[in-house]
Order: C-alpha cells, then sequence, then structure tokens
C-alpha cells in the first residue's frame, strides 16, 4: 500500500526545490536567449561551424534562417493519424503472447467526412513471443512490444498515405531507442524485430513522398536540445569546436563564471565551460520566449545517428501551437512549401484539438487499451487458454485475509 | 418482417424494458411510440419511455465547442460519429410467431444484439386493443409515466381510423387506473386533448370524458 501521507510530505518538498531549481535556471534561460541573438549574428557561418564541430552531444544543423515564421492556415485537407496501445507479455500468465492495437483516424475536410477505427494483433507465435532482436533470440519483452507496436502504426499510415495531405504519428521518428547504431541497424537480417520496424517506417516514409503527403512525428512537451546544443557550439570558445580536446576539461583554461551563492545551496553544479552555461535548458523552454502562438522555428536537420539507416534524414521544426511548443519531425525531402503547408495543417489539428492534433487525440482513443479491457483480454485468455497461471498472479488476485 | 425500419439494437435487456442504440445518433424513435424486438421466433413489444444522446465512450463527455451545427460538421466531423443516442423500452406485450398478441410481459426478455423496429399500424392495433398497456406503463413508477402513458395512448390513437372513439375509450381507462390521482388522471386527459368534468384548467378541450371525481367503486 502506498503511504500517501509519506508521499505528500515529499511533494512539498520537492514543490519548494523546484521552484529553486526554476530561480536557477532563470539566468541559464537568459544566457541561451543571449546565445542565439549571436548565432544569429553569425549568419551562415553558423552552419559551417556547426558541421565543423566534433561535440559530445547531438547538434541541430539550421536549414533556414534563424528567425521565426509565420504559420500559413491551410486550405482544406485530408489528415490520418495512428496511435497504438498494447498489453504487455506476462511471464505469469498461463499463455505467452501479447496484443497490439492500432487506432487510426482519417479525417478529410474536403468531404467533411470522418472513418475511426482500432485494428488488434494478438502475437502468439514463437517469432512474436521469442524473436530475433538486434541479431539476439530473446524473450518478448517491453521494448520489442514498443517497437512492435511503433511498426503496426507505421503500417496503418503507410495504408492511408494515398488517401490523405498529413500523416501523423504519435512522438519521435528517430528510432534511438531502437538501435543507435546505423550501419548495425543495417547489417540486420530481415526479419529481425528492428529491421522490421525500420522497414515499417521506411515504407511509410516512401508512400507518403509517393503520394505527396507529409509523414511527421508529433512531440509534445519535447525535451529535446539539439538547439541549445547548437548554441552550445556558438558559446565554445574554441575554433573549431571540439569537444575531445576540450581545454576547460583538460585544465589549460577555467571558465570564470563563478556564482556568488556557496555551492552547497545550488541544486545545479555552477559551470565549469562556457557550454555548461545553457546545461539544462530544453529546447522547448528557448523557444517559448522566441515564438509567438501560430509562428514556427526555422527548419533543422537532426544529427542522430540513426537516421543515417533512413532513406533520407530527419529535419524538424519547433511550432507554437498556441497551448505549448511542439517539435515535429518530417523527412528531409519536405519541401519548402510542403513544410509551410504541413505546418498549417499541424497548426490547424491543434486549434481544432484544443491544443493537440485533433486526429491524434481520437486515434489513441481508439488504440488505447483502458484498465477493462486489458482484464477482459485476461479473462478471455483464460476462458480459452489452457492451464494455470503462476503461483505468484493466482496469489495477487486473490488474497488470504 | 418484411419491410421494416431499424431503429435501434438491443445493448441490455431485463425482463420488464431493454435498452438499445440508434442507428444513426440523433435519430431515435419517438417518445411513447410503439417498437418491437425480434427475438428468434418470438416478438416483444414495448414502449419507447426514454431517449439519451451521448458520447459513444462513457469515460468521455461531450464539451461545449461553440459552434453551429453547420460548423461543427466542417470542422469537427468526427465529433458526430463520437456521440451515440440510446433509449430504453418498457415491454408491454409478445407474439410467438404468428399468434395471437398476449399483452402482458414476455417470459423471458429479448436478446442482446437482436434488432429493434417500429411497430407497424396493424400490430400496434392488436397489442392496444384491450388497453392493458395503459396499466403497465402507469405501473412503471418512472418519474415521467404519465407523459408515457399519454404519449402511447396518443401513438396507439394514431394507428387507428377511429381515432376519437379509442381515445374516449383510453380516457375512461387512465380515468379508472388512477382514481386515487384526480391531478394525475386530469393531466394525462389534458395531454389527450380531453377534460374532465370539473377539471377547471384552463387550456380548453376538443373532447370531454365523463369522470366522476371520486371512485365510482
Amino acid at each position: 500500500m502506498l503511504d500517501l501521507l509519506s508521499v505528500a510530505g515529499q511533494l512539498r518538498r520537492m514543490r519548494s526545490d523546484l521552484a529553486r531549481l526554476d530561480d536557477e535556471r532563470g539566468p541559464r534561460l537568459e544566457a541561451a536567449a543571449s546565445a542565439w541573438r549571436q548565432a544569429v549574428a553569425l549568419g551562415p557561418a553558423l552552419r559551417d561551424r556547426v558541421l565543423k564541430a566534433r561535440t559530445s552531444w547531438l547538434v541541430a544543423e539550421p536549414l533556414e534562417e534563424l528567425r521565426a515564421y509565420d504559420v500559413v492556415p491551410p486550405g482544406s485537407y485530408r489528415v490520418a493519424a495512428s496511435d497504438g496501445s498494447q498489453v504487455f507479455p506476462d511471464r505469469h500468465e498461463m499463455a505467452q503472447c501479447f496484443l497490439v492495437n492500432v487506432g487510426l483516424v482519417q479525417i478529410d475536410y474536403r468531404a467533411y467526412a470522418a472513418a475511426m477505427t482500432s485494428a488488434p494483433t494478438l502475437c502468439w507465435l514463437p517469432a512474436d513471443v521469442y524473436p530475433l532482436v538486434g541479431g539476439m533470440r530473446q524473450e518478448a519483452d517491453g521494448r520489442v512490444v514498443a517497437a512492435r507496436r511503433f511498426a503496426a502504426e507505421c503500417d496503418a499510415l503507410t495504408g492511408a498515405a494515398a488517401s490523405n495531405d498529413l500523416l501523423l504519428t504519435d512522438g519521435t521518428l528517430l528510432l534511438w531507442w531502437l538501435d543507435p547504431d546505423p550501419d548495425r541497424l543495417r547489417a540486420l537480417p530481415p526479419d529481425d524485430v528492428k529491421s522490421r520496424t525500420l522497414a515499417s517506417l521506411n515504407a511509410m516514409t516512401a508512400a507518403s513522398r509517393d503520394a505527396g503527403s507529409v509523414p511527421v512525428g508529433y512531440l509534445s512537451a519535447p525535451r529535446s536540445t539539439d538547439v541549445v546544443s547548437m548554441l552550445k557550439v556558438v558559446l565554445c570558445t574554441e575554433e573549431p569546436v571540439d569537444c575531445d580536446r576540450c581545454p576547460y576539461t583538460s585544465g589549460k583554461k577555467a571558465w570564470g563564471s563563478r556564482p556568488a551563492q556557496t555551492d552547497a545551496l545550488r541544486m545545479l553544479p555552477a559551470p565549469e565551460r562556457p557550454c555548461e552555461e545553457v546545461e539544462t535548458i530544453a529546447d522547448a523552454a528557448l523557444f517559448a520566449r522566441l515564438l509567438h502562438p501560430g509562428q514556427r522555428s526555422g527548419r533543422f536537420r537532426s544529427s542522430a545517428q540513426v537516421a543515417q539507416a533512413y532513406e533520407a534524414p530527419i529535419d524538424f521544426v519547433y511550432l507554437h501551437t498556441g497551448a505549448e511548443i511542439a517539435r515535429l519531425e518530417f523527412p528531409a525531402w519536405v519541401t519548402p512549401d510542403g513544410l509551410d503547408s504541413m505546418c498549417g495543417m499541424v497548426a490547424d489539428q491543434c486549434d481544432k484539438g484544443l491544443g493537440y492534433p485533433v486526429a491524434l487525440a481520437e486515434a489513441h482513443e481508439q488504440g488505447v487499451v483502458r484498465g477493462n479491457d486489458r482484464r477482459a483480454f485476461q479473462d478471455l485468455l483464460r476462458r480459452q487458454g489452457a492451464g494455470p497461471v503462476s503461483a505468484k498472479l493466482s496469489r495477487k488476485r486473490l488474497s488470504v485475509l | 418482417m418484411n419491410t421494416v425500419t431499424r431503429v435501434g439494437e438491443i445493448v441490455e435487456a431485463s425482463t420488464t424494458r431493454f435498452r438499445a442504440v440508434a442507428p444513426e445518433a440523433f435519430v431515435p424513435p419517438a417518445f411513447g411510440s410503439f417498437v418491437k424486438a425480434v427475438s428468434g421466433a418470438r416478438t416483444v413489444f414495448a414502449v419507447v419511455a426514454h431517449v439519451e444522446h451521448a458520447s459513444l465512450d462513457p469515460s468521455r463527455r461531450a464539451i461545449p465547442l461553440g459552434r453551429t451545427w453547420e460548423e461543427l460538421r466542417r470542422e469537427q466531423p468526427q465529433v458526430i460519429d463520437l456521440l451515440q443516442t440510446e433509449f430504453d423500452a418498457l415491454c408491454v406485450a409478445f407474439r410467438d410467431g404468428d399468434g395471437p398478441v398476449a399483452p402482458y410481459l414476455p417470459p423471458v426478455p429479448p436478446r442482446v444484439h437482436d434488432f429493434v423496429a417500429v411497430c407497424e399500424s396493424a400490430e400496434i392495433r392488436a397489442l392496444t386493443s384491450d388497453l392493458s398497456f395503459v396499466r403497465t406503463l402507469g405501473s412503471s413508477g418512472l418519474g415521467v409515466a404519465g407523459e408515457l402513458v399519454a404519449a402511447a395512448i396518443r401513438a396507439a390513437a394514431d394507428a387507428r381510423d377511429d381515432r376519437r372513439s379509442f381515445l374516449l375509450r383510453a380516457g375512461r381507462e387512465v380515468a379508472d387506473l388512477y382514481r386515487q390521482d384526480y391531478e394525475q388522471a386530469c393531466s394525462i386527459l389534458r395531454r389527450l386533448g380531453m377534460r374532465i368534468a370539473g377539471d377547471d384548467h384552463d387550456h380548453p378541450a376538443p373532447a370531454s370524458v365523463a369522470v366522476r371525481r371520486e371512485s365510482s367503486r
């Protein structure tokens, strides 16, 4: 049982600590805003500096002038969105299996029509529950199911690509969690879970390109720091930037930005390098200062390594939806006009969805497996299956009082 | 059933009533109208007693969107697909095969997923001729029992050529049923376009039923 009184006491302490942390972050956000102005002043030289930099963090490559861009309202359009949910495998259940449920929503604002469906897939074959993952056979775990779910979301959109202008997925298109090494990913056999997931993503973006639609990964509350990392490159005092030869790490140089506050009271360590002046600031916090509702950032290219295994690099912009700063990820082949119209459609989706794309929200509603459904699924499994569940599971379900 | 209009599909059923979902949102059968559920060889007749428009998903409530219906169709076409219309119907009679209509509750309720259709005029005449539906609906315990009785009587009268004589007969049944509740009797009869002798309600009425204020028994 959860001791809520104890949790409440800890929450009070957390609240006051977080308020202090916000105070300490204030100057760092100022530093980021000032670095942004320096970056703007660099003009085209910024891109050269970024491309020459050897850093230990992912740095966004600027593809457009650093400024706010007004988003143009879209004409009538057709949008498809998919979102999935799952029942993870449970080794205490008698039958080893898992379930992936994908919601697909298509809204046509030309014909004023909507189609909302969900498609469950029950996976029980040995190749499902004991699959090849990164070249090794292993029991299907949370990551395998997440990969299968992402692939199923992509497959649903592949089928919808021809009849829609915008294809929305929930979350990043950068599958760093699948495998950070693009060469290893490419070398895997086609029946490997990782290869199949990548193949589904590639098929979706290819179908979208063929159909003239735009696939977008929509990230609400993004925590990415690619653009702030680009500012670290601006703040670095070295030419060229090379983290492996950092003079502040080696002790050749000292960074003099020592705070007046005593270290004991600080929640964040004092910056010991110029780049650390903007540490812990996320891109979203920066763009919340730089963008007004209905504006987007310039276009950037992600340097995430996994994208090297893709058919095209992944670009992104930040969009002020009115409710938050969202990150939109899309393939590099999207044209400037395509980007404009895509941002217009996404902004309109957020308007219609009270801050979050309405098609994605409804796809979630279609795809979600709620507690009741989960229990009903487990009951069905038990009624149709054979053999007992584990002693631990049956004890959990029948307490002795 | 030949040319039936399907107005719903049963999602819950009990001895006395069933709940059905209309195939299209906002298109329910009328309150007080006669419907039937064909459950295998048996047809169960019922009266629509409650209609509800709400979210398809019980865990989601509709929220005010500040748009006209035209704007909603244009800007939020999915919203209409997420709403549904449900109705409750009180069982009043049944018929096995081509047999006669039995004007009382069926031995078992219709099944979940049985379709619900509007009754044809001949069926309504057959199941309402002995007026027992008036008592079944009157004793339903619903807050709107009086309204329901009146609406069902009007629907039964509409299925007849001799509307007026049926209304008079049903009016007497109402007066007898509510002989201990003069106000309720008056209220129902007014809803049938009738007036009881001694009812001093302002509205003029085209027909009147001779009913004594006290019980005649």
